[in-house]
């Protein structure tokens, strides 16, 4: 599937700030199952961009902007062509998932991060759905219902940084919190889970069930997944918000501990002031032959994608 | 010969190796002038003496802070001044076995951040221990240094066993201090007992800012022209090491700056000086990594510079020690290190670990818990001699705390065999009795690899105790390398 994503995070602040120093995980990764075809970012005001692949294999951009500015806007921009994901063809049994060798070598995706910290109700809530199942691919649906029956999504509910006991307690969450407590289900029973971030093509984080004759264009927000580790397969892409397979709709960004490692923006500023943040992600479906959304056309701008935008930002001055 | 200064009246030897007198009671030549100068002394001379290097301690604010409960109580840096005196063919032993550890753990830094991992894919440290390290930076990673030289000043703990062989009982590959006293301490010696000089030759130490600044002028980026800008980053007055931050500016002729001081712009890091913004090429920081720069880490930190790793990553600026440094002075790493010599350079250790037990591994964790009552158990985490039990001074609770400890996070627990360090004559009260002490030189990694010649000698404050951290009490005395003279022409 051919999806042209548009992602804009806009910050308006009440009071003049500098110093603006951020890092951006906004750009879809080309790995075996997604290729990025064209990508642009920009800035405004305008800044030096250098792009890096940081160690989970995300692209991030480094930005910045050092005198006063009120507003502060990125877009973040690229055609992807995406696949669905190989079908789980195995159907390993649950000790060999907790096998000390298995556990050794996905030990970062075990342990409890900020956003994964479980408590026991986690736990007994992970160890029943253990109980009633005998492979992994049962614990997998197992887990996601525990965690649906649980929590309902509802927009807006909570902030990033609630704890996986309060979400319980409110019983509502967004897609970072059906992510995160997933990820804390399967992590309090030995078994690696870790944090997606990404694009869905849908008209919102709920309504996957989107046919391909519907709408073309999408307005939603970047959207969450849980990848599990699976003997056998390797890494096993679930979607708990919408409780269905990952599929071609879903554009990775990238992956990591938690939120906290594929945070699409984390930055500092200096001033007195308080932000009013806005972004959107408008996805555009296009005819696979299709190869002229993004301005000026799909190009390629690997390693001197800087001189490139260096280019840009003298043009505009 | 004998003990006949009033000084030496009640000395016994203390168990393990005595650096200045042998079993037999006779003097070890290379101590044997100090000794007869010493016996020229009486403890109300010596005591008068130390008067005068507390007191020069104190106008000049040598300070530490001691750390208990959270609250730091501030003390003038405490001096023996019996010196500690190393001869010329042992150092060269001691040189060589430092360079070649810390030539392997450069590059096994080297290897994990910015290489392939192969020692990770080689088997020959563990991947699990180096990611589920404390020290472990993914931020580190593709971050260039130039030579290869993460830990561009390294602090090795060594210490001596009963028959006197040296054993590295600890890296410091993060922000090790301690550098500062050891030239004040010179500094001082030669003010209170100048005579005592006489007819030794003594590798001098005055040349450390020098030394230090043209490793840091070596590191710079290319972008950096011939004379780079460079700049101490402290976290301000209130750490414990600030002066030897302060020091260390001084000797080199360097500002010293805080993080507010420094801006990124454009990936480039600037000083803000009275005459506008000045580009800084090289930032010897002395603040912790996830306090470096509150966007890629903790943003609640105010001690760093925003930005500071996008110009790291950009090449503009070399920030010494290199980030990440921690899981190579990590204790669950520790034991790897020899290996780390042998896989990287081809050779073999020349300074051994001490022996060290794992307790991930099943085997070594039995051995460890049948005779922790003799054994010294670490937290892995945890540095300048917190938490540590020493078996054979340790209640039965505490073994016992220390056994749980162990068996609920084997991951955060090394167990060693005791080091019966060794000792050299210390005053007390009227006379000199022996007090355990270690050794921790400083490596200096540019171009090349070079040890400096000196080191900091810490010692215990109680008789027998083994403990000899300055955080936990303990004292110093001036180390004295004593120069090659095979190679002076009579």
């Amino acid at each position: 599937m051919r999806l042209d994503i548009s992602y804009r995070m806009n910050f308006e602040y009440d009071a003049p700030v500098w110093e603006s120093q951020n890092e951006i995980r906004a750009r879809p990764r080309s790995d075996d199952r997604q290729q990025v075809v064209a990508r642009r970012l920009v800035t405004a005001p305008t800044s030096k961009v250098l792009a890096f692949v940081d160690y989970w294999g995300t692209t991030v951009h480094h930005v910045g902007v050092r005198e006063p500015h009120m507003a502060f806007e990125i877009v973040a921009e690229a055609a992807v062509e995406t696949t669905a994901p190989e079908p789980l063809t195995v159907d390993p049994g649950l000790d060999m998932v907790v096998d000390p060798q298995f556990s050794l070598a996905h030990a970062e995706f075990l342990t409890p991060s900020v956003h994964t910290e479980w408590n026991a109700e986690v736990q007994n809530l992970a160890m029943q759905a253990s109980t009633q199942s005998a492979t992994v691919p049962e614990l997998i649906t197992a887990v996601v219902q525990t965690v649906r029956q649980r929590i309902d999504y509802r927009s807006g509910s909570t902030e990033i940084g609630v704890s996986l006991a309060d979400l319980l307690d409110g019983g509502s969450g967004v897609c970072q919190d059906f992510a995160h407590l997933t990820i804390g289900l399967f992590r309090s029973i030995g078994v690696p889970a870790r944090y997606v971030s990404g694009f869905l093509f849908a008209t919102d984080e709920t309504s996957v069930g989107l046919d391909e004759k519907e709408e073309e264009i999408v307005r939603v927000q970047t959207h969450a997944w849980v990848e599990v580790a699976v003997p056998g397969h390797g890494w096993f892409a679930i979607d708990p918000t919408n409780d269905v397979p990952v599929a071609a709709k879903h554009a990775v960004i990238g992956h990591g501990r938690d939120y906290d490692d594929v945070a699409p923006v984390k930055g500092v500023f200096v001033g007195d002031a308080r932000p009013v943040v806005q972004s959107e992600v408008v996805i555009e479906r296009m005819a696979p032959a299709s190869r002229s959304v993004i301005s000026g056309g799909p190009r390629r701008l690997d390693h001197d994608e800087m001189e490139r935008h260096q280019q840009q930002t003298q043009q505009q001055q | 010969m004998s003990f006949l200064g009033r000084l030496f009246d009640q000395y016994r030897r203390a168990e393990g190796f005595d650096e200045a007198f042998r079993s037999d009671g006779t003097v070890r030549p290379h101590y044997e002038q100090v000794v007869r100068s010493f016996e020229e002394i009486d403890a109300d001379e010596l005591r008068r003496m130390e008067g005068v290097v507390a007191d020069e301690f104190r106008r000049l604010g040598i300070t530490f802070t001691v750390y208990n409960d959270d609250e730091g109580i501030e003390r003038t840096w405490p001096i023996d001044l019996f010196p500690r005196i190393i001869e010329a063919a042992e150092w060269k032993t001691l040189e060589t076995g430092l360079k070649q550890r810390v030539k392997a753990l450069n590059f096994f830094l080297s290897d994990l951040y910015v290489g392939e991992g192969a020692a990770l894919s080689d088997g020959v440290v563990p991947e699990w221990v180096v990611k589920s390290s404390q020290g472990f930076e993914r931020n580190a990673f593709g971050i260039q240094v130039p030579y290869g030289a993460h830990c561009m000043i390294a602090g090795i703990d060594l210490v001596r066993d009963g028959a006197g062989k040296y054993a590295v009982l600890e890296d410091n590959l993060r922000n090790p201090s301690g550098i500062s006293y050891v030239v004040e301490n010179r500094a001082a010696m030669v003010k209170a007992i100048p005579r005592i000089f006489d007819d030794h030759t003594v590798e001098p130490v005055d040349q450390y800012g020098e030394m230090l600044r043209h490793a840091l002028e070596a590191v710079a980026p290319p972008t950096a022209n011939e004379r780079p800008t460079i700049v101490i980053l402290t976290p301000g007055v209130y750490n414990a090491a600030y002066f030897e931050h302060a020091f260390l500016a001084r000797s080199m002729g360097v500002e010293l700056v805080e993080g507010q001081d420094l801006v990124v712009d454009d990936q480039v890091v600037y000083a803000r000086t009275i005459h506008g913004s000045l580009p800084v090429d090289v930032i010897y920081r002395r603040i912790d990594d996830n306090f470096l720069d509150p966007v890629a880490f903790e943003a609640s930190s105010s001690l760093g510079v925003p930005g500071l790793l996008g110009a790291m990553r950009a090449g503009t600026v070399t920030v010494c020690n290199a980030l990440g440094n921690g899981v190579a002075d990590d204790k669950a790493v520790y034991p790897y290190v020899p290996d780390m010599i042998r896989y990287y350079l081809n050779e073999e250790p020349i300074l051994p670990n001490v022996e060290t037990y794992v307790m991930w591994d099943q085997d070594q964790k039995a051995e460890a818990l049948d005779r922790l009552d003799q054994l010294v158990t670490k937290p892995v985490a945890e540095s300048g001699g917190y938490g540590i039990v020493i078996g054979p001074h340790a209640s039965e609770t505490e073994l016992e705390g220390a056994r749980k400890a162990i068996e609920e996070d084997p991951r955060n627990w090394i167990v060693q065999e005791v080091v019966q360090l060794s000792s050299l004559a210390c005053l007390s009260e009227s006379h000199l009795e022996p007090r355990h002490l270690d050794l921790r030189p400083f490596v200096l990694t540019g171009e090349r690899t070079e040890v400096f010649p000196g080191g900091l000698t810490r010692v215990a404050l109680e008789r027998g105790s083994l403990v000899v951290n300055s955080s936990q009490g303990g004292g110093s005395k001036d180390t004295w390398i004593l120069a090659d003279q095979t190679e002076v022409p009579a």
